[in-house]
């Protein structure tokens, strides 16, 4: 990393709630000096929608529902240097992968598809058909974390993950010096 | 004479993520229609059903990580509906309120300088447990 310019950081929700987007909101206060130290490009929070520059960090929310959520993602591991999985849907699909283990069901997609759309008892749906407009990206049989489909530098897990885990991981990997979670951090009451 | 166009904004931006909007123009670049996409399908509504009861509150808060409480209450009606239950104790009915005006000043980007994880706005108003569906 040359020492004269900022790190640069991107992010990107793929099938996440945008609460690990939020989550790294919750580090408060400390974003202004993460802000100063960092250089935020194609990211939500910013609102640019392609990479201006190659990164050195990307950090991904949520896994991959649907054939765009694959191009992002490809088109992160290409732009970036280090991929962060942030989250559990990042990490393993998350709750949209439920989806996947629906029981006893041959076709999991198609029933997800039916009672969002024609079966559920709210639906008003006079024409029975679940969208297709061609400008809706392709649904994926499953639900797949992100390390499926590339490679994955390093997960900061949680659902959403606090902020302190994501400031302090995110800080030690900017150091260099990320050797894993202590114990501490992940005790749950 | 033009051909019909499409202009198409994705991602729009000032939603919960993932939608998108095309608008169709005709030859002479009249707007012919205007469509909202919703691109991003997870199917919830299938995968909560079969689930416990008192899961599904918490479940649904992943909706949206920006109005998880919204879900969450929504969820808990439901789950009273069910049960039958018609008038909430007076402890539940406030500790929805507090939650959801907690979300609210979250969402308005409300920020405690000292201790971020105690305050209303923080993560403790985001991620509920499911103390308030149950009575
Ligand atoms: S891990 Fe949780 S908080 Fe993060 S995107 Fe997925 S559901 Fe939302």
């Amino acid at each position: 990393m040359n020492e004269t310019r900022k790190p640069r950081v991107a992010t990107v929700s793929l099938a996440g709630c945008f609460g690990c987007h939020m989550a790294i909101l919750d580090i408060d206060e400390r974003l202004v000096g993460l802000m100063q130290a960092v250089e935020f490009d194609r990211s939500p929070l910013t609102d640019l929608k392609t990479f201006t520059r190659r990164c050195d960090i990307g950090i991904i929310e949520g896994g991959c529902c649907n054939e765009e959520n694959v191009h992002v993602l490809q088109d992160f591991r290409r732009n970036c240097d280090v991929l962060i999985a942030l989250g559990q849907c990042a990490i393993m699909g998350g709750l949209p992968a439920m989806r996947n283990a629906i029981m006893q069901s041959d076709a999991p997609l198609r029933e997800c598809l039916e009672e969002a759309y024609i079966t559920g008892a709210y639906i008003r749906n006079t024409t029975h058909q679940i969208p297709n407009d061609p400008a809706l990206p392709l649904l994926l049989d499953r639900v797949y974390p992100c390390s499926e489909v590339v490679e994955i530098d390093y997960q900061i897990p949680g659902c959403a993950p606090g902020g302190d885990i994501i400031f302090e991981t995110l800080s030690s990997i900017l150091a260099g010096r990320f050797h894993g979670f202590s114990r501490d951090s992940f005790k749950f009451d | 004479m033009a051909e019909p166009r499409l202009i198409e904004i994705s991602p729009v931006t000032r939603v919960e993520g993932h939608g998108k909007v095309t608008i169709h123009l005709d030859a002479q670049n009249r707007v012919e229609e205007a469509r909202l996409h919703i691109v991003e399908f997870r199917g919830f509504e299938r995968f909560i059903r079969g689930r416990l009861l008192w899961e599904v509150p918490v479940i649904v808060q992943r909706l949206c990580g920006i109005c998880p409480v919204s879900h969450h209450l929504a969820a808990a009606k439901a789950m009273d509906m069910i049960c039958g239950v018609d008038v909430l104790p007076p402890t539940a009915e406030k500790m929805r309120r507090l939650m959801h005006y907690g979300q609210v000043m979250q969402s308005h980007g409300c920020t405690s300088s000292t201790s971020p994880r105690r305050t209303c706005c923080s993560a403790s108003a985001r991620r509920p447990s499911s103390a308030t569906s149950s009575r």
